[in-house]
C-alpha cells in the first residue's frame, strides 16, 4: 500500500514539476520576440550563417560585417543627392555627395613631415594626411572617443603577437602606412615610428609610403577619401584589453574575443547590440550616444528603431517566414523565380560578381589522371577550350540556372569602373568593348558600329565550336594523345552535391553534349559530377585534382587594374599552371616616357615586351591609380583582359543580378541602383507600418501575404 | 556485478584513449591548406598556422594537447568554424547542448508511450483491421525520411494553419511556454519515426510473447486477459524494448542535423560536420571526445540495464 502511494506521489511530483516549469515561468517574451508596439519600427531579417566575429581587426568575411555595419561609423561617407519636384523629394539617379561623418576636416600635411624620418620628399603631396575628429564622439557607454583611440586601435591591428587578418589592409595594396609592415613583422619595436599618430586629442596623422589624393582640386572630399580612408579600425581600449586571450598551450598566438558577444561589444555607430545568441539571433537597437542623432544632416534618416536578425539556414523556412510577415526581405530563389520576378515588390540588384567556368590549366595533371580508354589532355588545346566557350549558350544557362543573372562575356561587368570620379564604367569604354568583340570573333565592320557589334555578341557559335573541336581532336590524335576509340572524360568538381550544383552541372553537360554532335567526339564526351572536394574544392582545382569547376570573383569593382590579380597571379588564379611570368606581351603605353616614368602626357609613350605579370606590376605600381591618369591605364587593362580571355581557361558565363522581394511594410529610398549607396539601405529606409500596425495588418490578411 | 562494472569502465577508458589518439593523428595528417582570398595576405594565414603550432611534429602537438586537456581543461578555441571563430569550443558546445537534448527528450517522452500503446493495441488486435491500419501507418512513417515529415509539419501546422511558430524561439530560458511551444514542430517531426519504430517493435515482441506456453498456462489458471497482458506479457516484451529506449535517449545528444536546420534550432546537430569540413581541430577533438564518451557510456548502461529489467539475466554468473 505504502509502495503504491509513494508511486502516486512520485508521479504527481513529476507532473507538477513539468507543468510548473512551463506555466509557472513569467509570461515575459523570449529574447528576440518583442511585443508589437505603436510608434516602434522594427526591421526583421534573417541570415543563413550567424556572424561570430565583428571585430574590425580580425573579421573574416562579409557575414561578420552585418553587425559591424550598424555599430560603427565612417570618417567620411556618401549621401544621396535629392531633387524636389512638385514638393516631392526624390533621389537623383547615380549622383552622390561626399560628407564628413566622424571627421570634420581632412588636410594634406605632407610638407610638415618632409625629411628622412618619414621619407617624404620636398615637393611631395598626398603623403601625410591629418584627420580632425568631431568633439562629440562617444562609445555606447558615454566614454569619449579621442584620436588616441584610433592610434591604440591601429597599434593593436598591427600587433605582431596577434597576426591579425586585417593588418595587411594597411601595408599591402593602395594604402601603405609608413612603417606598418615592419612593426607587424616585429622588425620595428616602437609604434612611434609607424606613420599613424595623434597630434592632439581630436586629430591624428596618417603618413603613407605611396601618395594618395583624397581631395578634389577645390578642396572638397573625393570619393577616394571614403574608399580608402574609411576603414581605420577603432576598438574600445578597456574592453579590448579585457578581451585578450593568452596563447593556449602549444601555441604562441594571442587571440581576442572582442566584438563576439553582447558583453564584449562596444558600439560607436547608430545602433548597439542589445542581444546576441550565437547561431540563433541578434538584436540591435538605437545607440543614444551616437553623434548623428543631434546632427541635422541625419534628420529623417535611420527610422528603424530595432534590427532583429534570426539565423535561418534553410531557405524554405525563411521563405515561409517572409510570407507570414516575420521577416522583411528575401532573395528570390530560382525555384520560385517565375512566380515572383514580376512582383511589384521585386527589385534587382546588380553585382560586380562575374561567374565563370574554369578549365584545368595543368596538362601534366590532366595526363596523370587519365585512365584506359579515357582522354583528358585534349583540354590542354586552346582550340578545344575555345570550342567549349563557344558551345555555351550563356543566355540559356542563366535563364535555367539563375533567378535573374545575365549572360557574362568578360572578366568585368557593368559594375566595374575604371574612373569612378567621372563615372566611367570599364565595360562601356571602347577598349572594353573591343576586347569582347575580339574574344568572340565578332567583326565590328559587319555591324556598322562598335556598339552594335557588342550588342550582337552571344558568345554562342555552334558551327565554329564544332570545327574547333575537330581541329583540337586532330592535333591530339597526331600527338598520339587520343585514339579513335578513346572517350573524353572531364570531371566537374563541386564543394557540395545539392539541387543548385546539380542543376548547373546538368546544364553544362547538356550544352557540351550538344556541342559534340556532328564532331569526331560525338557520343565520346562525358562530364562527370564529383562533389567529394568539399571546402577544399578551390585548392583541389588549383592543384590539378579535377578538370572543370564554376567559380568567380567579386571585389575591387572600382579598381579593375588591380582586380586582374585574380586571374594573373597563380596564388589566386584558378588557372594556376598558366605561367603569366613567362607569357610575354608587346605593348605601347602612353602617358609615360621612354624610361617608364609617368608624365601623363599623351605624346609620351613606352613600348616594351615583357611578361603579363611585369605589365601587371607596372600597372599597379608606378603606373598605379592616382599617379597615371585613368585614361592612360585603360588600354593596358583591356589588353591584359584580352590576353586572359583568349587563353580560354576562364570562360565568363554570368553577370550577377540578385532578385529580391521587399516586404509591404517598408521601402528603400530609391529602387534605382546607385553605385555608391546601392538603394540606401536601412539608413534611408522608410516604413509604411509601425510594429503594431503591421501586426494588425497581418492578422487581417489571415496570416500569409501574397507577393505575386 | 561490481567487478563487472569496474572492468567495463576500465575498458571504456582504454577504448576512449585509443579512439581519441587515433582521431588526433588522423585529423592532423590531413593536409593543412592556406586559403587566402583575393586581397588577403596568405603570409598572415600561414603565420597564424605556424604560431598555433599546427606545423609542429604531430607528436609534439599531441603531447601539448594532452597537457592542455588534463591539466588546464582547456579545449581550445574555434579557428575556422564560420559561426564560432575565437569562441571557446567547450563553452559553445555546452551552450548549444540544451536545445538539442530538450527537443530529443520531449520527442522521446512523446514517442515512447504512444509508440508502445499503438504496438500493444496492434498486437492485441492482431490481423484485425486495426492492426492493418496501424501497421500501414507504421510502414509509412518508418519509410518517410524525417526531413519530409519536418517539411510537412512545418508547412501544415506552422505555415498554413499558423498553430505553431515556424522556427524555435531565441533565448536560453528553455522552460517557458513560449519556448516549449516553439520546439513542438521539431519534436513532432522527430517523434513520428520513433513512434512508428516503437509500435513495430512492441507489436513484434508482444505478439511473440502472447503466443507463448506460459501465457496459455496463466490463462488456464484463470487470469483475466488484461492481467495476462499487463503482468506477464508486457513485462517480458519490455526486456528488449527498454534498452533500445535508453540507447536512443543517449544517442539524442548528437542531435539531428536536418531537423535543427529546418526549424532553426540552435543545437549541436551541425557542429560535428562543420568542424570536420572546416578542419577546426579543437572543435573536432572536443566533439569526438564527447560522442565517444557518450557512446561508451551508452554501451555500459544498456548492458547493465538488462539485469535490472529482467532478473533472470545476471552478468558474470554461469
Amino acid at each position: 500500500m505504502a509502495k503504491k502511494q509513494s508511486k502516486k506521489i512520485a508521479w504527481i511530483a513529476l507532473i507538477a514539476t513539468m507543468v510548473g516549469g512551463f506555466s509557472g515561468c513569467s509570461p515575459k517574451n523570449n529574447a528576440g520576440n518583442y511585443a508589437p508596439t505603436a510608434g516602434v519600427y522594427s526591421y526583421n531579417t534573417y541570415t543563413s550563417v550567424s556572424p561570430s566575429n565583428w571585430n574590425a581587426l580580425t573579421y573574416r568575411d562579409n557575414n561578420d560585417t552585418q553587425i559591424m555595419d550598424y555599430i560603427t561609423s565612417p570618417l567620411f561617407e556618401y549621401d544621396f543627392v535629392y531633387e524636389t519636384d512638385d514638393d516631392e523629394r526624390e533621389v537623383k539617379e547615380n549622383e552622390i555627395s561626399i560628407s564628413y561623418a566622424m571627421a570634420t576636416k581632412l588636410e594634406d600635411v605632407s610638407k610638415l613631415y618632409v625629411g628622412e624620418a618619414w621619407g617624404v620628399g620636398q615637393n611631395e603631396t598626398g603623403r601625410a594626411w591629418k584627420i580632425t575628429l568631431r568633439d562629440d564622439l562617444k562609445w555606447e557607454d558615454g566614454t569619449k572617443i579621442t584620436a588616441n583611440d584610433f592610434v591604440y586601435s591601429m597599434q593593436e591591428q598591427l600587433n605582431p603577437d596577434f597576426k591579425n587578418f586585417r593588418a595587411d589592409s594597411f601595408y599591402k595594396g593602395a594604402l601603405v602606412i609608413h612603417g606598418a609592415k615592419d612593426y607587424f613583422d616585429g622588425k620595428e619595436k616602437e609604434f612611434a615610428k609607424v606613420g599613424f599618430f595623434a597630434v592632439d586629442e581630436n586629430a591624428f596623422v596618417v603618413l603613407l609610403d605611396q601618395p594618395m589624393y583624397l581631395l578634389k582640386d577645390d578642396g572638397s572630399l573625393s570619393y577616394k577619401a571614403v574608399y580608402n580612408f574609411t576603414s581605420f579600425p577603432l576598438v574600445k581600449r578597456d574592453l579590448y584589453e579585457k578581451s585578450k586571450i593568452r596563447p593556449i598551450t602549444g601555441s604562441t598566438l594571442w587571440t581576442s574575443n572582442y566584438n563576439s558577444s553582447k558583453d564584449t561589444t562596444a558600439s560607436y555607430g547608430p545602433y548597439k547590440l542589445t542581444y546576441f545568441q550565437a547561431g540563433k539571433w541578434y538584436v540591435l537597437e538605437k545607440n543614444e550616444q551616437w553623434f548623428g542623432w543631434k546632427d541635422e544632416r541625419y534628420q529623417g534618416q535611420y527610422q528603424t528603431d530595432r534590427i532583429s536578425c534570426e539565423t535561418v539556414a534553410e531557405y524554405n523556412t525563411a521563405w515561409m517566414k517572409f510570407q507570414r510577415g516575420e521577416i522583411d526581405g528575401i532573395g528570390i530563389d530560382v525555384s520560385i523565380a517565375s512566380d515572383y520576378k514580376g512582383s511589384d515588390q521585386a527589385y534587382f540588384t546588380p553585382d560586380d560578381f562575374v561567374g565563370s567556368v574554369q578549365l584545368q590549366s595543368s596538362k601534366e595533371s590532366l595526363k596523370k589522371r587519365e585512365s584506359a580508354g579515357f582522354d583528358k589532355e585534349i583540354l590542354s588545346y586552346v582550340e578545344f577550350r575555345k570550342a567549349l566557350s563557344l558551345g555555351l549558350d550563356r543566355v540559356a544557362y542563366n535563364t535555367a540556372c539563375t533567378t535573374s543573372s545575365r549572360a557574362g562575356f568578360g572578366l568585368f561587368n557593368s559594375m566595374h569602373y575604371y574612373d569612378v570620379e567621372e563615372g566611367k564604367a570599364y565595360r562601356e569604354s571602347d577598349e572594353g568593348k573591343k576586347v569582347l568583340c575580339e574574344t568572340y570573333d565578332v567583326n565590328v565592320s559587319d555591324y556598322g558600329s562598335l556598339d552594335n557589334a557588342v550588342n550582337a555578341i552571344t558568345g554562342y557559335d555552334l558551327e565554329k565550336a564544332r570545327s574547333l573541336v575537330n581541329t583540337a581532336y586532330q592535333k591530339a590524335k597526331s600527338a598520339g594523345e587520343i585514339s579513335d576509340t578513346d572517350k573524353v572524360r572531364l570531371t566537374y568538381g563541386s564543394a557540395v552535391d545539392n539541387e543548385i550544383t546539380r542543376r548547373n552541372f546538368e546544364n553544362l553537360n547538356a550544352q557540351w553534349k550538344t556541342l559534340m554532335k556532328g564532331t569526331a567526339l560525338e557520343n565520346r564526351f562525358e562530364l562527370v559530377f564529383d562533389a567529394s572536394f568539399g571546402n577544399e574544392w578551390a585548392t583541389s582545382f588549383r592543384s590539378g585534382s579535377y578538370d572543370v569547376c564554376q567559380a568567380g570573383w567579386r571585389g575591387a569593382a572600382w579598381d579593375p587594374g588591380y582586380f586582374l590579380l585574380a586571374y594573373l597571379d597563380p596564388a589566386y588564379a584558378y588557372s594556376s599552371a598558366w605561367d603569366t611570368s613567362s607569357h610575354s606581351l608587346t605593348f605601347t603605353m602612353t602617358g609615360v616616357n621612354g624610361n617608364g616614368d609617368v608624365t601623363n602626357n599623351a605624346s609620351d609613350y613606352y613600348s616594351a615586351t615583357m611578361s603579363l605579370m611585369d605589365w601587371y606590376n607596372r600597372l599597379n605600381g608606378k603606373w598605379g591609380t592616382g599617379n597615371l591618369r585613368e585614361n592612360f591605364r585603360l588600354p593596358l587593362i583591356a589588353v591584359l583582359e584580352k590576353e586572359i580571355l583568349t587563353q580560354y581557361y576562364t570562360l565568363p558565363i554570368t553577370n550577377n543580378y540578385a532578385a529580391s522581394l521587399m516586404s509591404y511594410k517598408m521601402d528603400y529610398a530609391t529602387y534605382e541602383y546607385n553605385r555608391f549607396l546601392g538603394y540606401g539601405g536601412l539608413r534611408y529606409a522608410t516604413y509604411h507600418f509601425d510594429d503594431l500596425e503591421w501586426s494588425n495588418y497581418l492578422s487581417k490578411q489571415g496570416g500569409a501575404l501574397n507577393y505575386k | 556485478m561490481f567487478r563487472y562494472i569496474v572492468k567495463r569502465i576500465a575498458l571504456a577508458f582504454l577504448s576512449f584513449f585509443i579512439i581519441m589518439t587515433t582521431c588526433f593523428f588522423l585529423v592532423k595528417m590531413l593536409p593543412l591548406v592556406v586559403n587566402a582570398t583575393l586581397g588577403q595576405d596568405a603570409e598572415i594565414a600561414e603565420a597564424q598556422i605556424v604560431a598555433r603550432g599546427y606545423r609542429d611534429p604531430i607528436l609534439v602537438q599531441y603531447v601539448a594537447y594532452i597537457r592542455r586537456i588534463l591539466f588546464e581543461w582547456d579545449w581550445g578555441v574555434g579557428v575556422n568554424m564560420p559561426e564560432y571563430v575565437g569562441q571557446g569550443v567547450w563553452g559553445v558546445f555546452i551552450e548549444k547542448l540544451p536545445p538539442t537534448v530538450l527537443i530529443n527528450v520531449y520527442s522521446t517522452l512523446f514517442a515512447v508511450p504512444i509508440g508502445i500503446l499503438l504496438g500493444i493495441y496492434s498486437a492485441l488486435k492482431k490481423n484485425g483491421w486495426q492492426d492493418h491500419l496501424v501497421s500501414t501507418l507504421v510502414m509509412v512513417f518508418v519509410s518517410v525520411p524525417s526531413y519530409v515529415t519536418a517539411f510537412l509539419v512545418q508547412y501544415i501546422l506552422c505555415f498554413k494553419l499558423g498553430w505553431l511558430p515556424l522556427t524555435m524561439g531565441a533565448g536560453t530560458e528553455y522552460f517557458t511556454w513560449t519556448t516549449f511551444r516553439s520546439m513542438l514542430p521539431a519534436v513532432f517531426s522527430l517523434s513520428f519515426g520513433s513512434i512508428a519504430g516503437y509500435a513495430r517493435f512492441t507489436r513484434a515482441e508482444l505478439t511473440e510473447v502472447l503466443t507463448s506456453d506460459y501465457l496459455e498456462l496463466a490463462k488456464a489458471k484463470g487470469l483475466t486477459k488484461s492481467q495476462c497482458v499487463v503482468r506477464h506479457a508486457l513485462r517480458n516484451a519490455m526486456t528488449p524494448i527498454i534498452p533500445s529506449i535508453i540507447a536512443e535517449f543517449i544517442a539524442v545528444m548528437s542531435g539531428s542535423l536536418i531537423i535543427e536546420k529546418i526549424f532553426s534550432v540552435p543545437g549541436v546537430g551541425r557542429l560535428y560536420l562543420t568542424a570536420i569540413t572546416s578542419l577546426d581541430y579543437d572543435f573536432f577533438m572536443m566533439l569526438s571526445a564527447f560522442y565517444t564518451f557518450i557512446g561508451l557510456l551508452a554501451g555500459i548502461v544498456v548492458d547493465i540495464s538488462y539485469g535490472f529489467i529482467d532478473p533472470r539475466i545476471r552478468v558474470g554468473k554461469r
